[in-house]
């Protein structure tokens, strides 16, 4: 275990190290310096003067402090712009981003593994032959010409405005299913090839090809012994992808008038209201973070290359996913 | 079902892996691609020869959808061959005005991108060390947020910087330094790999100087990579300021233009759609030439170079 919790420890030094410096160019760049007093770049050099710190650096210092203390607390301030605290803003936003991007994330999952392995097990099939293409065009294109796309092919190609999908009963989720549809193509582009070959690999192992040859069905064979397996490759990739995914949610989310946490982003930005602009910011960044720091630990948790174990001065091969989740092979 | 599952389990078909495959096509179509955009600027250019409007006047009710000039029809006895926008402008001047902007801006974010992350990274990756966490760790905090948000987070203010200069240098570092980064990431690796092999220790024990080794020996090996990564970056630099545009960011030099005409088009979806249609088939077309021509050149590199990366 002592290599697992060196890497989990260097790689979460290396998130709050992120966090950081998220926090630092965020507060650097974006602040409002007229709300410091003094801000004449002359106090620089009379930060230090009478042996005691004083001038726009030292203001500038003390309210970045506390402004984190205030973060951490829960106190993100209160948006003039819309006229509420910036934690109600950023919750009711982050919420209806959550729906969307987690029915997207499950179309996107159920949608590559039924196309995946349909497509490892009938290699050079017609459906192998259309689905590949396919998925590398959608892989290709952007988020932007996907939603073209879908709004030419369907009648709903104008504005879905707010009110249609949040009603006062809560979501219509009939209106919502053009922006799903859009996330489930986008994630469907971006993880199916990778899948498809990871399935490839996994069904050359000698294991698989016995089960085969002893007369599994293809569904057997992906249930009892590839499932957890295809569905760990998937996650992991969703999860080292989380930026692109959350760029073309914000995409989604400004073409379907979805009061989401990248439209409010947007919104926030282009209005110049720095508080929630800040606090979004720093949201979202520690959700890629995040996102990337569960990506490297479950990829080491789950790698099939079994690594070695130094034990009583001998070297004896051991899986740690084995150890922890008993999966027959 | 079983059989057919037993003879399906076969190894990757890579026959146009082998020598002889002809490659070249991709090139061409490649070429017919993005001919077809200049052929967009050409006409506009000469456009004095023929029949066709190149007005840049708004015709008369502008904003009134009956106004509308669709394609091939006619306004003030000229032809409008792509019709007009929401206002009544001639679409195919704004298309080749936007188009050639963004072309010119993007080449230069570009070189200024791989120029420095190609340095950086042939750097970290010959001279490791110390230098090279701390590249690392640069490397890593740019790259922490997806391009777009970057972008969105310096240029949301750009117009309110006080001259042009300026405004050129927010462009070029907000949206460069993303595609910087991971170049050097490319770069790097690519560097490590070349100097394991025996020709770089070579030229170390001939007391070879370190710029020699890195222009002579390191570069033109991974010359070819480089160039068909170069294709593919700009045409996400492309969309990236289509992007912006769209997301009403009012970018300078008229950059945003060819986004706001997405944008602006939208809401006249089901009434005029070639109003957003042509800047996506122009994208589109544009995109797939670029794939195309990075496609070839990268077959062409696998089949016809020395194999060091």
């Amino acid at each position: 275990m002592y290599p697992l919790a060196r890497l989990a420890t260097r790689r979460f030094l290396l998130l709050l190290l992120g966090l950081w410096a998220v926090s630092m160019f965020a507060f650097w760049v974006l602040w409002d310096a007229q709300n410091i007093t003094a801000n004449s770049l002359d106090d620089f050099g009379s930060a230090f003067a009478g042996g005691r710190p004083q001038g726009y650096f030292v203001t500038l210092l003390s309210a970045y402090f506390e402004w984190w203390l205030n973060f951490l607390t829960g106190d993100w301030g209160f948006s003039y712009h819309y006229q509420q605290s910036v934690s109600h803003i950023v919750g009711t936003h982050f919420l209806n981003s959550l729906l969307l991007f987690a029915s997207g994330a499950l179309g996107m999952i159920i949608m590559t593994l039924l196309v995946g392995a349909l497509c490892a097990f009938y290699q050079k099939s017609w459906f192998d032959r259309l689905m590949m293409p396919m998925g590398s065009l959608l892989n290709k294109a952007s988020m932007l010409l996907i939603l073209v796309g879908l709004a030419l092919l369907t009648t709903q190609g104008n504005i879905v405005s707010n009110q249609q999908i949040l009603t006062d009963d809560g979501f219509d989720l009939g209106m919502l299913a053009l922006p799903i549809i859009s996330m489930i193509l986008f994630g469907f582009g971006m993880i199916i090839y990778p899948i498809r070959k990871n399935i490839e690999q996994m069904m050359q192992s000698e294991y698989v090809e016995m089960h085969a040859m002893k007369g599994l069905s293809f569904a057997d064979i992906i249930l009892k012994y590839l499932l957890n397996k295809i569905l760990l490759r998937i996650i992991i990739i969703m999860l080292r992808g989380f930026a692109e995914l959350f760029s073309a949610l914000l995409l989604v989310e400004i073409w379907f008038n979805y009061q989401g946490l990248g439209a409010l982003l947007l919104q926030s930005a282009l209005v110049m209201d720095k508080q929630v602009l800040i606090a979004c910011l720093m949201l979202v960044s520690m959700m890629i973070l995040l996102c990337k720091y569960l990506a490297i630990m479950i990829g080491y948790c789950s790698n099939p290359i079994k690594f070695v174990k130094k034990d009583d001065g001998k070297a004896h091969e051991t899986s740690l996913l084995r150890q922890v989740w008993q999966i027959k092979e | 079902m079983k059989q057919a599952m037993v003879n399906n389990i076969s190894v990757e078909d890579d026959s146009w892996r082998q020598p002889g495959s002809k490659s070249y096509y991709w090139m061409i179509l490649a070429g017919l691609a993005i001919m077809l955009v200049f052929c967009l600027i050409v006409a506009w250019w000469w456009g004095s020869f023929m029949a066709v409007s190149f007005s840049s006047e708004p015709i008369a009710d502008a904003g009134n959808h009956a106004n509308f000039v669709k394609p091939l029809m006619h306004d003030a006895g000229k032809l409008l061959i792509l019709g007009s926008d929401h206002i009544g402008r001639n679409l195919w001047l704004q298309m080749a005005d936007s188009v050639s902007r963004a072309f010119i801006w993007t080449g230069l974010i570009i070189i200024f991108a791989y120029v420095t992350g190609a340095l950086a990274g042939i750097l970290a990756g010959f001279y490791q060390g110390r230098l090279t966490a701390l590249w690392r760790l640069l490397n890593g905090f740019l790259l922490i947020f997806p391009p777009l948000l970057f972008a969105i987070l310096f240029l949301h203010d750009i117009n309110n910087q006080s001259s042009d200069v300026a405004q050129a240098w927010l462009l070029l570092c907000a949206i460069a330094l993303p595609i910087m980064a991971m170049v050097l990431r490319h770069v790097r690796a690519w560097t490590l790999m070349i100097c394991q092999h025996d020709f770089i220790r070579m030229a170390k024990i001939r007391d070879e100087k370190p710029i020699y080794i890195i222009f002579i020996e390191i570069f033109p090996n991974m010359m070819w990579l480089l160039l068909s990564d170069l294709l593919i970056r700009y045409s996400h630099v492309l969309v990236l300021l289509v992007l912006l545009g769209f997301l009403g960011i009012d970018l300078p030099f008229g950059l945003g233009l060819w986004g706001q005409l997405i944008g602006e088009g939208r809401q006249y979806l089901s009434i005029t759609p070639h109003i957003i249609i042509v800047p996506c088939m122009v994208l589109i077309s544009v995109m797939t030439g670029l794939y195309l021509l990075a496609g070839g050149i990268r077959r062409y590199h696998q089949q016809h170079l020395r194999k060091i990366i």
